[in-house]
Order: C-alpha cells, then sequence, then structure tokens
C-alpha cells in the first residue's frame, strides 16, 4: 500500500484501497481473536497454581517445571505474534508525518523501561524526520530492546546518536555488549533469526528483520558495525529525511 | 445464547459499602480476569456478569450497580451501544463507566470519550495491580460524589496502565 497520497492539508495519508482494507480486516481479526486465545493461554496456568495453592495443594518438582515450560511457550508465542503484526504493519495502517525523535525516544523509552544497570545516552544532532508514526517508535524499540536483550553483562551503555547526511537521516544504536560476528552480519536481518539458544534469549528474532523491513520500505538501508569502545554492535539505520526523496516510497508488502 | 451469571462477592472486610460492579463481555475468561484481579485486589467489590446487551438490561431492572465494565466487541451490539444505554438510563447515567478491548483503535476511543466513557483499557495491559488502582480511583470518586463534592462527576481519561 503505497503511503504517498496526500490529503486536503498536505500530510501523507494511507491510500486505502480494497485489497488493503481485506488486509486490515485481516490483521483485526487475528489480533482481536488469535491474541485473546493466548492471552486467555498465558493466564490460565497462573490460576491453576494460585487455586491449588489456595486448596493446599503443593506445586513443586516436575508439575511446576511444566507450568514454567508452559508460561515460558505462551509468552514466547504471545511475542511473535505481536512482532509477526508488526512486521505486517510496516508501511501500512498509520499516518506518515514529521516527528520529532527525542519526544518518540522518550515515550518509547517509558513504554520500554530500561532494566538497571543499563544506560542509554542519546545525541540527538538531528531531531525530525518523516516517517510512519508507528513505525519510527516500531525502530527505535527493536533497536534498543536489542541492544538490551542481547547484552552478555547485568549492566551496559548503549548510545543512540541521530544526525543528518545529505538529505538522509542516520540513526544509529551502539552497544558494549559481546558483538555479533561478521560471518552472520547478513544472517541476523533474517525473520525469526537468533543465534543463540531459543531458551537462552527469549526473544521473537524479528527485531533486525523489523529494522531492515522499516529502513527498505522508507527507501533506506540498515548496516551492522562495531559498538563502544572496541566491544558490542552499532546498527545504523539511515532513512531519507523527507519522503520526496523516497525512490518509490513504501509498497505492498507480505 | 444470553444468561446470566451468578455474582460474586471478592471481599468486604470493612464496613465500607463494597462496590457494585457489572462485567459485560461474550468471553467467559475475560470476564473471569477481571472478577479475580477484584478479588485480588482485597477490595470491598460485588461482581455481576453479563454476556450480552440483553443480559446487561435484565440485570439493570433489578439491580444497581456502580461501575460497569464494558467489552467493545459484543454479540449483540458494541461498548459503544452499551455505553449509550447506560448513559441514557436514569438508573446507570451516573455510573462509572470502563470501557476494555484487545485493540484500541482511536476512532473507538474518542467515541467513548464522547459517549461519556470514563475509563479506556487496552487489555493486554490490564494487570492486578493496575486494576487495584483503577478500583481505588472508582471507590474514591463514587464516595466523592455520595458526599456532593465538586459538579464534575467522574474524570474521563484514556488510561493505559
Amino acid at each position: 500500500m503505497p503511503l504517498k497520497k496526500k490529503d486536503n492539508s498536505g500530510r501523507y495519508i494511507p491510500a486505502t484501497n480494497t485489497s488493503s482494507q481485506e488486509f486490515e480486516d485481516f490483521i483485526y481479526l487475528v489480533s482481536h481473536g488469535v491474541r485473546n486465545s493466548v492471552r486467555a493461554l498465558i493466564e490460565l496456568p497462573q490460576w491453576i497454581v494460585e487455586d491449588l495453592a489456595q486448596a493446599g495443594v503443593r506445586i513443586d518438582g516436575s508439575v511446576a517445571e511444566s507450568i514454567e515450560l508452559m508460561n515460558r511457550h505462551t509468552g514466547r508465542l504471545d511475542r511473535m505474534l505481536v512482532d509477526l503484526l508488526s512486521f505486517s504493519r510496516i508501511g501500512r495502517m498509520q499516518e506518515v508525518r514529521e516527528v520529532e525523535l527525542d519526544l518518540v525516544l522518550t515515550e518509547m523509552l517509558e513504554e520500554m523501561r530500561l532494566p538497571s544497570g543499563f544506560t542509554l545516552v542519546p545525541e540527538l544532532d538531528a531531531n525530525l524526520i518523516a516517517i510512519g508514526e508507528r513505525d519510527i517508535r516500531t525502530l527505535l524499540l527493536a533497536l534498543v530492546s536489542n541492544a538490551v536483550k542481547h547484552h552478555d553483562r547485568s549492566s551496559g551503555n548503549i548510545s543512540l546518536s541521530v544526525f543528518e547526511r545529505d538529505e538522509m537521516v542516520c540513526i544509529t544504536v551502539s552497544d558494549d555488549g559481546p558483538g555479533i560476528p561478521e560471518k552472520f552480519h547478513e544472517k541476523v536481518f533474517g525473520a525469526m533469526t537468533t543465534l543463540r539458544p531459543r531458551d537462552e534469549v527469549e526473544g521473537s528474532g524479528m527485531g533486525l528483520a523489523l529494522v531492515q523491513k522499516i529502513a527498505r520500505i522508507y527507501g533506506g538501508q540498515a548496516s551492522l558495525g562495531p559498538g563502544i569502545h572496541g566491544r558490542g554492535t552499532s546498527v545504523e539505520v539511515v532513512l531519507p529525511r523527507e519522503p520526496d526523496a523516497w525512490a518509490d516510497g513504501p509498497q505492498n508488502s507480505r | 445464547m444470553m444468561h446470566e451469571i451468578v455474582s460474586h462477592v471478592a471481599h468486604a472486610p470493612h464496613a465500607v459499602m463494597p462496590l457494585r460492579l457489572l462485567i459485560l463481555d461474550d468471553n467467559r475468561f475475560d470476564r473471569e480476569r477481571v472478577r479475580r484481579y477484584c478479588a485480588r485486589s482485597l477490595l470491598p467489590v460485588i461482581c455481576r456478569e453479563a454476556d450480552s446487551i440483553d443480559a446487561m438490561q435484565r440485570l439493570i431492572s433489578r439491580e444497581s450497580f456502580d461501575v460497569f465494565v464494558l467489552d467493545y466487541r459484543l454479540p449483540d451490539g458494541n461498548g459503544l451501544a452499551a455505553l449509550h444505554l447506560l448513559r441514557t438510563c436514569p438508573e446507570t447515567r451516573d455510573a462509572g463507566i470502563v470501557m476494555v478491548t484487545a485493540i484500541p483503535e482511536a476512532a473507538v476511543v474518542q467515541a467513548a470519550r464522547r459517549g461519556g466513557c470514563d475509563l479506556f483499557l487496552c487489555k493486554d495491559e490490564l494487570s492486578a495491580v493496575c486494576w487495584r488502582d483503577i478500583l481505588l480511583e472508582l471507590t474514591i470518586d463514587r464516595a466523592q460524589k455520595s458526599s456532593g463534592a465538586g459538579e464534575e462527576r467522574w474524570k474521563t481519561k484514556r488510561l493505559l496502565c
């Protein structure tokens, strides 16, 4: 669905058509119906434990382990569903407008809440970019949460720098974590891809896939580089400052 | 099939009048979730349940309620229709109304606010802690209303816990 339709005030708005409406309806049904059941699957084991405890039945050993495994998998299922839905909505169902990155970052950090021990240092030499209002939040959230989630220590440093260069906005998030071996630099942008066992890092494996899709759909690109002080990873996303600089604009994608 | 669900008294350790709460949701799990959160709050709350607007109407014809928790998607209408019904009925127009939905669409949130909804919640972000805070606020608001404190009955706001 191309986003380069303008309304009467000159703002870019989603262009609607039949297939786009069908897709939105599909997303709604999946969001509502499937996640309703997932929500139940997440909470019901807890209710069982509570009710059994109330009845004086002790939960331990293999039963407790099974319930814990159940909780883990339903949590994983929910995260995968959320991230897949986010992936499918990139470039869709939102207003493209000029956003202030400092405000988006503040809201994102309030929603995400950095774990204690982690610090994020923003360096916003550029603050404005025209992009989907949901997509920029998804982008920043994916970058920062990845830096935290994949860190190998209980504390860490993350930097977020933004600057403008030749009508492009460069957003770079760097960390001092374990880093990503160069041989995996292409693989990690794949969907549902993790480099560590699933039981070590709870995540959908969609973080960098989301980042790359957002970058591409707005006519930009994402790449990896060295982290902070010779350790860790940096992810640089380069995006056009204005929609008019897009080559083709956001396209239909499934 | 539309039917009423038996009430449940969450907890009433004090002489404080319990909050009378009606949960309107066609999903049994979601009704049970709110009921459990009410019980876990340790606040005096009496919960009644309805799985349709029709069932809710039958309940409110017999009993009075302080708070209504409305799901948005319902078998015989939607939360906005239930909201309109409650706000235009003399017996319920002053009650606290909380709408919950799985997907907080902006248009629905705005319509709920215009229709007199007091709180709008996203189901994903609902938690026992959040629900206790909401119940405390609703209890305080009811006490203020009873004492005649202020012309403003309730504050309308959107809350995401």
